[in-house]
């Protein structure tokens, strides 16, 4: 029994210790956010690597997200005829929810567990060591550009998302299921307000910070050679998601 | 004798084992000091602790006379800034080439046009013996080239300590003695102090102005190259030697 | 390309983003309000049941607002409107919630109302909702009525107190006098529609008999009828208003009536002083006084208002603004200052002119070619580079822009070279994005600089971003604050509000 509770009891702590290291992290990377020198280079080629190369998935699954929207609120608002505001429903999903969670969701798939897995490589290879002995701050050289771009990148390819997203749904919906599509698109006019893609814009970016962070955390503190790293990009991808998860319910009720 | 570099009574462990057990030593300056000692036996750890990266759990690091124990990432930048320091396993920014990693300390800490970095990158390479490899990514070398484009990134400033851990384990004994011979040089033409950890006692003894015997988590030996081999001990006697039988056990 | 590739392909996707960003925006906010120019009104319902925040409020099926606010106050459901500034709603206007499509959509549709009540203004209050004309309802009209009369005679006591008072008095009475023989006279011919009228007002009052005697399910009744007596009122109000028209113009059967000249010139007077009376007790002027009794200076000084009103309101189309700020740039530690006076011909035209304090000043590069002979006998050539900087430059910008919904597209000269720049405005002009881009000669790369600006209150503001980040050597991040100041923000500071006196 008392196993238990002491079970219980480390949990919690090596939660919330992660917690701690986590913010930790966060604060010395905005204080050296601030410290010159601000590498640009690294900074383009991180925009490049989490926002540009992302591109390609994101559009997809954002296009896909619409589209199967489209057609599982066709078919139930046909029941009660109301099936002009497909268009809205779709447009306010992705605007608000699906735009930013699907994107981040598949940037963290993608970017955030190359990010957890190059630096637990560096952290095992001592180059992480060896930037230090250079007297150069590990955390500037290498998480200031990676969270910078994701929080920058991650709103960015989030209205393409979005963009996308209501296209596809504009597709199903007029083009096969046959829905006016001055009614669709006025309907869009009608619900949807700028409030509701800023919104969601800046969840994006709180998911854009969450997942570079993680992925900058878990490969910081990777140990054990390559295994190790596995283990931590694995991790970084089941942690990232999580916190996005929770963070999007905690955004939407402040912000809705 | 002026001393750059002393460990007051520094213990460390890692976990349950105990690396480091109350040692002390002085490494005095303009030098080539040469620590060694059975593998396994923390030479690197103590490496580490010269320059900061691991802190002792009790003892004093002195750097010219200042703790760096107590001192912040910041302050410790300062110091580290005198150093240059090769890694066991080399080390190297993989996602930079050859040339960038060696141009990357000049990069970062000089004020210098990219042309004198170039020229100062293609002379440190050179005397590697790598001549012409600047375009090539470290995974497309072998052990021994990483090792050595890592002993051109450690002296691309001339620092005035360079650590080198095994700089010439795992090459041929050609380049061995060219690797020995840049050491002596280092140390004769820019006055650095140099900090070696070797398993090469042939070598050693020919290069080395000091020499530190580890064991144990403690120096158990220090000396001229002729004292150490002067030395009654019968663990320096096994390992100077290299016998397997003495109070070195092995299995 | 070459070593720019990937700051291109960055720069491109960054482009697209921003300009699908833009298309979604304006697409969105079609036909929608920007809050910020909306006035409010307030209506109290019995009942606002699924009426929701947002909901559109509509005038004869078009959407002039949306509902901003709901509330408990009392016991009722207090419900603010926001509206289009161009839509007028008149005191007797009703508003009512209802019904639309299969999901019940709530909207709230109000009548606009007659002409012939007061316009009402910010905060002011629709006195009658669809949920019910109850008594409280009635006295709180009867009193809001009470109200104004209290008001116009205040005005009145002020127009009429003091000596000149006194005389202005016996004019109006005068006045008065001539004109209710006039008016009997007027009557007399017009007996018919007057006696509609009284037979209306009768009935009415009868009605209110019925309500104060507690018969609550009459009172729909009742409202009914007084829109029907108004109705009418209205109705012989047009009537009299066409006779005294004719009268006015000697013609028609009351001409013979008027025929005498000094009675019609009478008439007409008076029926003019009152129309000012009563124009300038509405506007609650105080210099009536003089307005009343001196013709002629009234006619004065009412053109004179009126010139004036046409100046003042062309200045304010003519905006101007100055704007003083600062930027601290983190890698020099360097202070960056500007002044910026900006002229606004249009709402979004815009011309402006800065002078900035550039710490790093102007620099020229001359660059020498000498040799000489080494000792071997050979000659070398080297390169002797001369940089010279101006401490302190100063330099100036001069610019014109033009606004497209959130952006701002300008151009011209920026700091003392060619440029343009890209501003984008979101929450309501709170934030401003910007993106320069000058000094494009062959030397180094062009100076870009990028940033935001964020509103704190009116006139101030923080500022953050980039400065020359094109340039390895120059790049350094800034942050700094400023002050902006409107015409209207600077007469106001000043006191000297040149506005005509006596209000
Ligand atoms: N980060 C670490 N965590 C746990 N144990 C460590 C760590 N670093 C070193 N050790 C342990 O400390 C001991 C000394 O290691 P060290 O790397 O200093 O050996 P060494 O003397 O350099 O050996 P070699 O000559 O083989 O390089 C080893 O037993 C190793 O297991
Ligand atoms: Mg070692």
């Amino acid at each position: 029994m008392f196993k238990l509770f002491a079970w219980l009891g480390n949990i919690c702590l090596s939660l919330l210790q992660e917690m701690g290291k986590l913010l930790l992290l966060f604060l010395e990377a905005i204080i050296w956010l601030f410290r010159p020198p601000f590498r640009f280079r690294l900074f383009v080629k991180q925009l490049e690597f989490v926002g540009v190369n992302s591109l390609f998935v994101v559009l997809l699954t954002g296009l896909f997200t619409g589209m199967v929207l489209a057609l599982q609120t066709y078919y139930a608002f046909r029941l009660f005829s109301a099936e002009s505001l497909v268009g809205a429903t779709v447009a306010l999903s992705m605007t608000r929810e699906l735009g930013p969670v699907i994107t981040a969701l598949m940037v963290t798939g993608r970017a955030g567990s190359a990010i957890a897995a190059e630096i637990g490589t560096m952290r095992v290879t001592e180059q992480i060591d060896a930037l230090t002995v250079m007297a150069i701050s590990p955390v500037q050289y290498l998480v200031v550009p990676r969270i910078l771009a994701g929080v920058i990148m991650l709103p960015l390819l989030t209205i393409l998302s979005d963009f996308v997203g209501i296209v596809g749904g504009y597709l199903v919906g007029v083009k096969i299921l046959g829905i006016n599509s001055g009614l669709f698109i006025n309907k869009i006019y009608e619900h949807v307000d700028v409030d509701d893609l800023y919104n969601g814009l800046i969840k994006a970016a709180f998911f854009g910070l969450i997942l570079t962070l993680v992925g900058c955390y878990k490969g910081f503190y990777t140990r054990g050679g390559a295994e190790g790293v596995g283990k931590s990009t694995t991790q970084s991808v089941v942690l990232a998601s999580v916190l996005i998860l929770m963070f999007d319910y905690v955004l939407t009720a402040l912000m809705f | 004798m002026e001393h750059i570099i002393s460990l007051r009574d520094v213990y460390k462990s890692f976990g349950s084992q105990q690396v480091l057990k109350g040692l002390n030593l002085d490494l005095p300056k303009d030098k080539v000091n040469v620590i060694i000692g059975k593998s396994g036996g923390g030479k690197s750890v103590l490496l580490k602790h010269i320059i900061g990266l691991l802190k002792p759990d009790k003892g004093q690091v002195l750097v010219a006379g200042e703790d760096i124990v107590p001192l912040s990432e910041r302050e410790l930048a300062n110091i580290r800034r005198k150093f240059g320091m090769l890694f066991q396993e080399g080390a190297l920014f993989d996602s930079l080439t050859v040339e960038e990693n060696v141009a990357f300390p000049l990069r970062e800490h000089t004020k210098k046009s990219w042309a004198e970095i170039k020229e100062i990158v293609e002379q440190k390479l050179a005397q590697v013996g790598l001549k012409g490899m600047g375009y090539k990514m470290p995974a497309e070398l072998s052990g021994g080239m990483r090792k050595r484009v890592g002993l051109a990134r450690a002296l691309a400033l001339d620092p005035e300590i360079v650590l080198f851990d095994e700089p010439t384990s795992g090459l041929d004994p050609v380049m061995s003695a060219a690797i020995n011979h840049l050491i002596v040089r280092t140390k004769e033409e820019f006055g650095a102090t140099c900090i070696v950890i070797s398993h090469d006692i042939k070598a050693t003894m020919e290069t080395a102005d000091h020499i530190f015997m580890l064991y144990e988590g403690k120096i158990i030996a220090s000396g001229t190259p002729e004292e150490i081999q002067a030395c009654e001990d019968p663990v320096v006697r096994q390992f100077i030697l290299g016998r397997a039988d003495g109070p070195i056990k092995v299995i | 390309m070459g070593r720019y590739s990937l700051e291109v392909k960055v720069g491109i996707f960054v482009f697209i983003s921003l300009l699908v960003l833009a298309y979604m925006t304006t697409q969105v906010t079609r036909g929608k309000f920007v809050s910020g120019d909306m006035y409010p009104l307030v209506i109290y319902f019995d009942n606002v049941t699924g009426l929701k925040k947002n909901a559109p409020v509509e005038i004869a099926g078009i959407e002039v607002g949306l509902v901003k606010d709901i509330g408990l106050e009392n016991g009722r459901a207090r419900v603010v409107l926001a509206l289009r500034p161009d839509v007028k709603v008149h005191a007797d206007a009703v508003a009512k919630i209802r019904t639309r499509g299969v999901l019940g959509d709530k909207f709230v549709e109000i009548t606009s109302g007659s002409a012939s009540y007061p316009l009402l203004k910010e905060k002011e209050v629709i006195a009658r909702s669809d949920s019910g004309a109850d008594l409280g309802e009635l006295m709180q009209k009867v009193g809001s009525i009470a109200d104004d009369i209290g008001r116009i005679t205040r005005s009145v006591s002020n127009v009429l107190g003091g000596p000149e008072g006194e005389q202005d008095l016996r004019l109006l009475i005068t006045n008065l006098k001539e004109m209710s023989i006039e008016l009997d006279k007027m009557v007399q011919s017009n007996l018919q529609s007057v006696n509609k009228i009284v037979a209306n007002l009768r009935e009415f009052s009868e009605d209110i008999k019925d309500i104060s005697g507690g018969n609550k399910k009459e009172i729909n009744r009742i409202v009914r009828n007084f829109d029907v007596a108004i109705l009418e009122l209205k109705e012989s109000m047009l009537k009299m208003n066409e006779l005294l028209e004719k009268a006015n113009n000697g013609q028609g059967p009351l001409a013979k009536l008027v025929s005498d000249k000094e009675m019609g010139e009478g008439l007409k007077q008076t029926i003019s002083s009152l129309k000012t009376v009563a124009k300038n007790i509405e506007e609650g002027k105080g210099t009536l006084g003089k307005l009343i009794n001196e013709d002629t200076t009234a006619k004065n000084l009412d053109k004179t208002l009126e010139g004036l009103n046409k100046y003042l309101s062309k200045q304010d189309k003519f905006k101007t603004s100055i704007d003083v700020h600062s930027e601290y740039l983190t890698d020099t530690g360097d202070t960056k200052s500007y002044v910026t006076l900006q002229i606004k011909p249009s709402v979004d035209k815009f011309f402006s002119l800065s002078i900035i304090d550039d710490p790093k000043g102007e620099t020229k590069e001359t660059s020498t070619y000498r040799r000489y002979r080494t000792d071997k006998g050979a000659w070398h050539t080297y390169k002797e580079e001369e940089k010279e900087t101006k401490e302190d430059g100063l330099k100036f910008s001069l610019q014109i822009g033009k606004r497209f919904h959130d952006f701002v597209v300008r151009g011209g000269i920026i700091e003392s070279s060619g440029g343009v720049g890209l501003d984008y405005y979101l929450w309501d002009d709170r934030v401003k994005l910007f993106f320069e881009a000058f000094d494009f000669d062959d030397e180094d790369p062009a100076h870009l600089k990028a940033g935001g600006n964020i509103y704190l209150l009116r006139n101030v503001y923080l500022t953050a971003g980039m400065d020359d980040f094109a340039d390895s050597e120059d790049r350094s991040f800034f942050v700094g604050g400023g002050l902006f100041f409107t015409d209207e923000d600077i007469k106001y500071i000043l006191g000297s509000t040149p506005l005509p006196k006596g209000q």
